[in-house]
């Protein structure tokens, strides 16, 4: 199986939508709406398509869609998006909570930087798997380096910080293409731990 | 037996009944749902385009299109006809996008079977997209299974 391919949350903003069952391109990705304390991707607000596109009432919940890939988000078809006229439909935990920002330290306490950016994966199975953290110097000053950091069950999060556990440091890269191949490594070994902990005797 | 849009345009059409030309191939009316020729634009454009319907071609020649009659092809009767005759909904250049997401390529050229109008396939410049993966023909895009 080929490594999960991974894309920039920011980089989705503009994406055509478009249906599989006619090939039309019915909405395009105006923003991403991201739940920063469940870590997960709630879906998209729209615009119309065109020059003089507006914003469209219609939203577009993650588990409506069929894929998100570099080029397009799919969806089966046009009544995929839900009239905001419902809306649980984006709602997320806590609306006001962002990750954008905040400090990311190490379980040994190493500040490694702060989160610009969210990670999602393409496919069929989309969801939000790796935060991007610029490199901050002992003052705090931003650097040109850039590393990717998975996501899972066990990263804290608070309005300043986010802590990442220790068997994730591990799965740090520093190119996005790379970072795929390791998010599915870091998937795995916590499920073989996950495993190993139901198995072993009270 | 295949032919590609591209080889079959320019092509003369001649009624069976008359033996008069009554045009030349100047683009094809797909129907998007069936991935078949649904019409042959053979004059005019806009509004005042003509189309072939596919069910009035006797036989499609290498050489030449032999109409039933002279008088077989008809102004556009509907909103597809007139934008396909435009050219908005055009199959070359458009561009081929996964079921997941990702382009593939644009479409060169199509692949169709000049005994029934199947289309069977695609060719970009990554190669071949047989018709059993074409999921839709959209004005957007063509909508390709992964392989």
């Amino acid at each position: 199986m080929s490594a999960t391919r991974v894309l920039r949350a920011r980089d989705l903003i503009g994406l055509p939508v478009v249906t599989l069952d006619g090939g039309e391109d019915v909405a395009e990705v105006r923003d991403v709406v991201y739940d920063a304390h469940e870590h997960r991707l709630v879906g998209f607000t729209l615009n119309k398509r065109g020059m003089l596109s507006g914003r469209l009432d219609e939203v577009l919940p993650t588990d409506a869609l069929a894929a998100i890939g570099a080029d397009a988000v799919m969806i089966d078809d046009e009544r995929r998006i839900t009239e905001s006229g419902r809306p649980q439909a984006l709602q997320s935990t806590d609306g006001s909570a962002s990750v954008i920002g905040n400090r990311v330290i190490s379980a040994d306490g190493t500040v490694l930087g702060r989160v610009v950016g969210v990670i999602v994966s393409t496919g069929d199975d989309p969801a939000a798997v790796g935060y991007e953290i610029e490199a901050t110097d002992e003052a705090g000053d931003a650097k040109a380096d850039r590393a990717f950091v998975p996501i899972s069950a066990q990263i804290a999060v608070s309005d300043d910080n986010l802590m990442l556990p220790a068997e994730a440091t591990d799965f740090i890269r520093n190119d996005l293409a790379g970072f795929g191949a390791a998010v599915d490594d870091y998937r795995r070994s916590t499920l073989d731990k996950s495993t190993l902990d139901k198995g072993a005797p009270a | 037996m295949s032919s590609t849009f591209s080889a079959a345009e320019g092509r003369p059409i001649v009624a069976a009944d008359t033996a008069d030309d009554i045009g030349e191939i100047k683009g094809f009316v797909v129907d998007p749902g069936a991935n078949r020729i649904e019409s042959v634009h053979v004059t005019g454009r806009g509004r005042r385009a003509e189309v072939l319907p596919w069910s009035s071609i006797r036989s499609f020649g290498d050489d030449a299109i032999i109409a039933e009659q002279a008088d077989a092809a008809s102004r556009v009767a509907d909103d597809h006809e007139e934008q396909a005759v435009k050219g908005s909904v055009v199959l070359r250049g458009t561009r081929v996008l996964s079921t997941e997401g990702f382009e593939l390529g644009t479409v060169d050229d199509v692949m169709f079977d000049p005994e029934s109008g199947d289309i069977t396939g695609v060719l970009t410049e990554g190669g071949r997209i047989e018709a059993a993966r074409l999921r839709a023909i959209g004005s957007y895009a063509l909508i390709a299974e992964r392989t």
